[in-house]
């Protein structure tokens, strides 16, 4: 089920109506019961998936849960166990086929006589999401950060509470499943501003990322019969619809928690606001950065071996590259992951690969950097420094989205050099090449216009502003003329439905 | 909550219900044949003052001038007929009707059984369940249309979402579409009971040559042969009177009349009646000339259209027992129709009179 959907909003308005109307201590069996019916719209083969995901890291947590903590070894078999199982499916069912593709040539090259068949498997819906957050739940018993649920059904509510099974955030046991299973009272404030962060959602899926998706759409996979500044504006647009359509159901998925009283936590803080590439992954997907920060960033540098790693670089590489290389294998690491988890393609892997570079690059370079700009007489902390930063690091992830985008990294990369290459722009009729990219004037007006709103909310918020609280303590008719205004964008504006041309009603001579 | 916010929530959901349906009211949309004016007229109507229902194609709503009728004799038989009105609608139509209305006769236009699944159009769907009030009868229309359209080779859209809600697919004329009338969102209603009127056709003449015309039957498509014959069973049940017309026009090709003949075949095996007026002698009998009354070769202009309700209007009062309302003052609206009607031929003639001039 879409969250763009009247069956959704639909489901929402029973599922929060029942919440508020049993008795507290029975809410989370609601939500439970909502979930999974939730994630059978999908289908009743994706649910194995999820309850074997589900019963396999409860086990697995109440064995863990009997050792004591000096007993690491048997609990690490427990755990390497687990991930192998459920990482297995993961790999499995979303990457089987990349690899046997990729893998035949070789053995053709080497003469064997085997090939990997391809195979039609479904992917089960958000299966990405509730391994990761299930896994994460595993080692942190494994670290006994907390104890394990003993409750099955508690668990099973952690890991389908249905908002976030779609598109994340991947949430922390801790912080969530206490919320799931404490009852809550209505309240009217957290009503009001979760309706208005779901119709915030729907305004950036809707309206934004599904218009800019219209000419992405439509130059993407014909890029080479549009000059550079087309192309430019196509990349520029999928950066955009990208970040509206994921921040957007995320603010949809947080809106419904809310109206239930339950926060989730933030996965976007204004990304394109990023001053460098690393920041830019700090505020971008936010609840995948962090798993990846503490489930492997942390244990591979805090490695022994990238102890021994940095002990060797300190002692032949003086000042901060000395300090720095044992990072740069796990941060490639990571990179990677972040890359193939978001799919299966050379386009995931070399997105990986290029942030990993970036940032590698930026940590070898950054004394090189910072004597550039004292000697320069760069101020750091002025304001078109920043602007500076801000455009730079938008501009380097620009590139990266569209090596994933584009129909291959070959592709990517001369969609890249026609952008950056001002002499393959045509000035020539602009403006009339412009609206030959899908949209015409009106849709291009509304996409400038939602951007500029977009853009203008982001940075009210990136100083502080909080947009909701600030609405709220107008007077009432500026507060109810917003409200009407956003309703009446997104219901008009949005790109939905079976679509409308004037020339369908001419009347046929029947 | 305090009783304050409760206050202020009520009314700003009461706020938001009558803004979702003015939204809805400007988005909707009224085609160039005023398809939503004839049926926001039909539900203005007083309950149970219309003695008849004529339903059908342009082939109806060209033809019959319910006006005219309640002049001579009295009697509303209003005209629902709609371009390329579906045959597959017409049970459905005959629902809707009889939930305002009772009347004691429908008439229907036959020329709706050569539609096939094949080529089978969105807007003819559209243009009837769109303007029809939201409702499980209205429902069940848009299912029966597009089961129907599934049975083809055709451009409708399956989406049923959108043929439930149309705001689903009319929100996207604010590219373009919308104008200042629309965003009145005042709700425009037929004048002339149904008769369908435009400038530049109603009063045109194009002169017709005949045409080879035959009473052999052919076979009409399986699809809506099993449409006529679910029809003819809902009209089974009704407590009603229902005639058939096959209306008088310079078909095509002998196909065409093939299957109107086959069409009329069937609904006269069932004991209904049908008026098969596209012969040269019907069409002599009604007075219709090809040389001044028709505005193309399937159509009947202003001139034709007198001439044909004339002869339908004594036919109906010869055969069913209508009651003259002309002296009643519910049924001064009919009155007026009249009135409107020829004060808008008038004004076509004046406009024609002075195109011609220039």
């Amino acid at each position: 089920m879409s969250f763009i959907s009247g069956e959704f909003l639909l489901f929402v308005f029973i599922t929060v109506s029942l919440y508020y109307i049993v008795p507290r201590r029975f809410q989370w069996v609601l939500l439970l019961l909502a979930s999974y019916s939730f994630y059978l719209f999908a289908g009743v083969k994706p649910v194995i998936f999820i309850v074997l995901t589900t019963v396999t890291t409860y086990l697995a947590g109440r064995w863990m849960g009997r050792f004591a903590k000096n007993e690491k070894k048997k609990k690490k078999k427990i755990l390497v166990a687990l991930l192998l199982i459920n990482f297995g499916i993961l790999l499995l069912l979303k990457y089987y086929n990349f690899i046997a593709v990729n893998i035949n040539p070789i053995f053709r090259i080497f003469e064997y006589d085997v090939s990997m068949p391809l195979v039609n498997m479904m992917l089960p819906l958000g299966i990405s999401f509730y391994t990761f957050q299930a896994m994460g739940y595993a080692i942190d018993i494994y670290r006994g950060k907390y104890r394990p649920e003993k409750n099955l059904a508690h668990f099973a509510l952690f890991l389908s509470f249905f908002p976030q099974v779609i598109q994340g955030p991947i949430s922390r046991y801790d912080q969530l499943a206490p919320q799931l299973l404490e009852g809550h009272r209505f309240d009217y404030e957290n009503m009001k501003f979760g309706i208005q962060l779901m119709l915030w959602g729907f305004f950036k899926k809707m309206v934004i990322a599904d218009r800019a998706a219209i000419v992405v759409n439509t130059v993407f996979p014909l890029y080479y019969g549009y000059d550079g500044s087309q192309i430019f504006v196509a990349m520029f647009l999928y950066a955009i619809q990208i970040y509206a359509d994921f921040s957007g159901g995320i603010d949809i998925a947080r809106g419904v928690g809310q109206i239930m009283g339950i926060d989730m936590i933030q996965n976007f803080q204004r990304p394109y606001f990023g001053t460098s590439v690393p920041e830019y992954w700090r505020r971008w997907h936010m609840s995948l950065t962090n798993w990846m920060r503490d489930y492997v960033f942390f244990p591979l540098t805090l490695s022994k071996m990238s102890n021994r790693l940095g002990r060797w670089s300190r002692k032949r590489f003086k000042g901060v590259i000395g300090r720095q290389i044992p990072a740069y294998l796990p941060t490639f690491v990571v990179f990677f992951l972040i890359g193939v988890w978001h799919g299966a393609g050379w386009g995931y892997v070399v997105f990986g690969f290029y942030n990993g570079v970036i940032i590698v690059l930026g940590m070898v370079c950054q004394p090189l950097f910072s004597v550039m700009n004292r000697k320069l007489r760069v101020n750091e902390k002025s304001i078109p420094w920043k602007v500076w930063q801000v455009v730079r690091t938008f501009l380097i992830m620009m590139v990266g989205k569209t090596l994933v985008r584009a129909n291959t990294v070959k592709a990517g990369l001369a969609m890249t050099l026609s952008a950056f290459d001002i002499s393959s722009y045509d000035f020539c009729n602009l403006p009339h090449r412009m609206f030959h990219m899908g949209v015409d004037f009106n849709q291009a007006l509304i996409l400038c216009t939602s951007c500029i709103i977009l853009f203008f909310v982001s940075f009210l918020q990136e100083n502080g502003i909080e947009i909701r609280n600030t609405i709220a303590r107008q007077r009432m008719r500026w507060r109810w003329l917003i409200y009407f205004l956003a309703i009446a964008a997104v219901l008009v504006f949005g790109v939905y439905g079976p679509g409308f041309s004037v020339g369908e009603f001419i009347y046929r001579n029947f | 909550m305090s009783e304050q916010t409760k206050k202020r929530v009520i009314i700003f959901l009461a706020v938001l219900v009558l803004f979702l349906v003015y939204m809805y009211r400007v988005f909707d949309l009224e085609d160039d044949e005023k398809t939503s004016a004839l049926f926001d007229g039909f539900y203005s109507e007083q309950e149970d003052t219309i003695d008849g229902v004529y339903l059908g194609t342009s082939a109806a709503n060209r033809y019959w001038i319910p006006s005219d009728a309640f002049e001579k004799y009295g009697m509303t038989v209003y005209n629902l007929g709609t371009a390329s009105q579906p045959l597959v609608l017409t049970k459905y139509l005959m629902k809707e009707v009889q939930k305002t209305q009772d009347p004691k006769l429908y008439i229907v236009e036959l020329r709706s059984a050569l539609e096939e699944p094949d080529g089978f159009s969105e807007t003819f769907i559209r243009r009837v369940t769109d303007n029809m009030k939201l409702s499980f009868n209205r429902m069940d229309a848009i299912n029966a249309a597009l089961k129907y359209a599934s049975k083809g080779n055709n451009t409708v859209t399956q989406d049923r979402s959108s043929y439930y809600l149309s705001f689903l697919k009319y929100h996207a004329r604010w590219d373009g579409d919308i104008d200042l009338f629309d965003l009145t969102a005042i709700e425009t209603r037929t004048r002339y009971k149904g008769y369908w009127t435009s400038t530049g056709k109603t009063l045109r003449t194009e002169p017709q040559t005949e045409v080879a015309r035959t009473s052999a039957a052919g076979s009409m498509n399986e699809y809506t042969e099993d449409v006529l014959k679910d029809l003819l069973d809902y009209c089974d049940s009704l407590d009603a009177d229902v005639m058939f017309v096959v209306s008088p026009y310079y078909p095509d090709s002998l196909t065409e009349q093939y299957v109107l003949n086959d069409a009329a075949k069937i609904v006269k095996s069932r004991g209904y009646p049908v008026l098969e007026l596209n012969t040269s002698e019907k069409m002599k009998e009604i007075g219709l000339s090809g040389a001044t009354d028709f505005y193309n070769s399937r159509h009947v202009n202003w001139y034709g259209a007198t001439k044909f309700t004339a002869y339908m209007t004594e036919y109906i009062h010869k055969h069913y027992d209508l009651a003259d309302h002309r002296k009643q003052k519910k049924y001064e609206s009919w009155n007026q129709a009249a009135g409107r009607l020829k004060a808008r031929i008038e004004k076509i003639k004046e406009k024609n009179d002075a195109k011609q001039a220039e």
